[in-house]
């Protein structure tokens, strides 16, 4: 463990948490460690909401030229699609040690959002681990919960505040998720449509009844045949690696539809939806292709059983469409 | 990329009786000669997929010219049944798999999975 080991080490793996609680603070630290990067011929990729991306540009003057900015409202919608992007960066730039700015998490994210956020601050440890990379985590600490602010001090080896850089106290490591990552999902509402899928004829049909559900909630064509795509490569997974099937429910909630594909597979590896592809064909890409169309996935696995959900939200999802993973890293 | 154009050389006229290679009842694919290649209509998924990857390498295992594909029929097709497309693209090396009229579903699994970006697969639209 490295807990205890300085934040400033040129080599290894750093992920840091910065609790920050005025835009000034936020700016002048954020500048300070890309700055820092730059100078030691770092490049530096900066992900933070749109609203926060002038400040930094300003903050950066003729250094902004120098670094990646992406929107993570974007980006980080769904959170299972940064960890791919960052890959990406890292592997663009071989030889080179990388800086990243991650800011995932907002105060006016859903609980869910936030759950899935903090799944991936968890994952990032995991993914990167021994890579010489540095990241920093931004958190709002005048407006996030505190139990958001704890479950980011289990998340990140180091954290740094007004008072200075600190180890955290409760890192929890490359393994395992804080708590309230694996919390059962709430359960789909009683009237939820159902489909049972039990033999890989049955996906055709299975197909058919999401992209009706999609389309008489008002999805647009496109999108809707995206949920077809997700829902066909879940159910598919299913039929692949149990011997059982599983079953489909859709429901409509407030601003998006919902469909979850159960099932009594066991899906060991935690970073397998998230890798990015490599070159070739050689391997899986269902649960990528799945990230890449949705705008929320929740996915609990055990050795009970797997469910995933995925989410397609119905305001303005037409407009406003995820970005590939690839496109993203382009100045 | 392959700058070589094989043009098509089938004696038939466009009345040609092309051979089914498969048919299920959600997927048919037929043999087509002129351009040299198969006509696929419908749906694929894990349930015809590995057919589905039959009929393409019969039709690539010659390797000795350009395979055509036309997929305007082709409404549906999941991250296997792209994945054998790649995989037959790779295997045609030198040679191009050339992909006629994908619909808009076909389009999007090939970008999303990344397949798209194979240097000798090629779109044509009319």
């Amino acid at each position: 463990m490295s807990t205890q080991t300085a934040p400033e080490t040129r080599d290894g793996f750093i992920h840091e948490g910065l609790f920050y609680d005025s835009d000034d603070e936020y700016r002048t630290a954020v500048v300070e460690f890309v700055r820092e990067g730059l100078a030691a011929g770092e490049p530096a990729f900066v992900a933070v909401p749109g609203s926060k991306l002038d400040l930094l540009r300003e903050g950066l003057g003729g250094d902004a030229d120098r670094v990646t900015f992406t929107d993570m409202g974007e980006l980080g919608r769904n959170p299972a699609r940064i960890i791919p992007t960052v890959r990406d960066f890292v592997d663009a730039h071989p030889d080179r040690r990388v800086r990243f700015v991650g800011e995932p998490i907002w105060s006016t994210r859903s609980a869910a959002e936030t759950r899935e956020a903090t799944r991936h601050e968890a994952l990032i440890n995991l993914a990167f681990a021994g890579t010489p990379m540095a990241i920093l985590c931004p958190y709002d600490i005048t407006q996030l919960d505190a139990a958001v602010l704890a479950d980011a001090e289990c998340t990140h080896p180091s954290v740094a505040d007004r008072g200075g850089k600190r180890a955290s106290r409760t890192y929890i490591g490359t393994v395992g998720l804080p708590p309230s990552c694996d919390q059962a999902l709430p359960a789909p509402p009683v009237g939820a449509d159902t489909f049972v899928v039990l033999a890989s004829e049955d996906l055709a049909a299975v197909r058919s009844f999401a992209a009706d559900h999609a389309t008489r909630a008002g999805l647009p064509a496109e999108r809707a045949d995206e949920v077809m795509l997700a829902v066909s490569e879940l159910t598919a997974n299913t039929l692949r690696h149990t011997g059982e099937g599983g079953t489909m429910r859709a429901w409509r909630a407030a601003d998006r539809l919902v469909y979850q594909v159960e099932d009594t597979g066991w899906i060991s590896d935690p970073l397998a939806d998230r890798r990015l592809p490599t070159p070739g064909v050689a391997d899986s890409r269902g649960l990528w292709v799945v990230n890449q169309v949705c705008d929320l996935v929740e996915l609990r696995s055990t050795e009970a059983g797997t469910t995933i959900r995925l989410h397609l939200l119905v305001e303005e999802s037409s407009a406003s469409r995820p970005r590939a993973a690839g496109d993203v890293v382009s100045r | 990329m392959s700058t070589s154009v094989t043009q098509p050389v089938g004696a038939m006229g466009p009345g040609d009786d092309p051979a089914v290679l498969y048919s299920d009842g959600l997927l048919t694919v037929t043999r087509t000669e002129s351009p040299p290649g198969l006509r696929v209509v419908g749906e694929i998924d894990i349930s015809n997929a590995d057919a589905w990857r039959t009929a393409l390498a019969a039709t690539t295992n010659d390797n000795d010219r350009d395979v055509h594909l036309e997929l305007s029929g082709l409404r549906f097709t999941d991250v296997a049944g792209a994945r054998a497309l790649a995989e037959a693209a790779e295997g045609l090396g030198r040679w191009r798999l050339i992909l006629h009229e994908p619909g808009r579903a076909t389009r999007r699994v090939l970008r999303l999975s990344g397949w798209d970006q194979l240097p000798n697969i090629v779109v044509r639209e009319s």
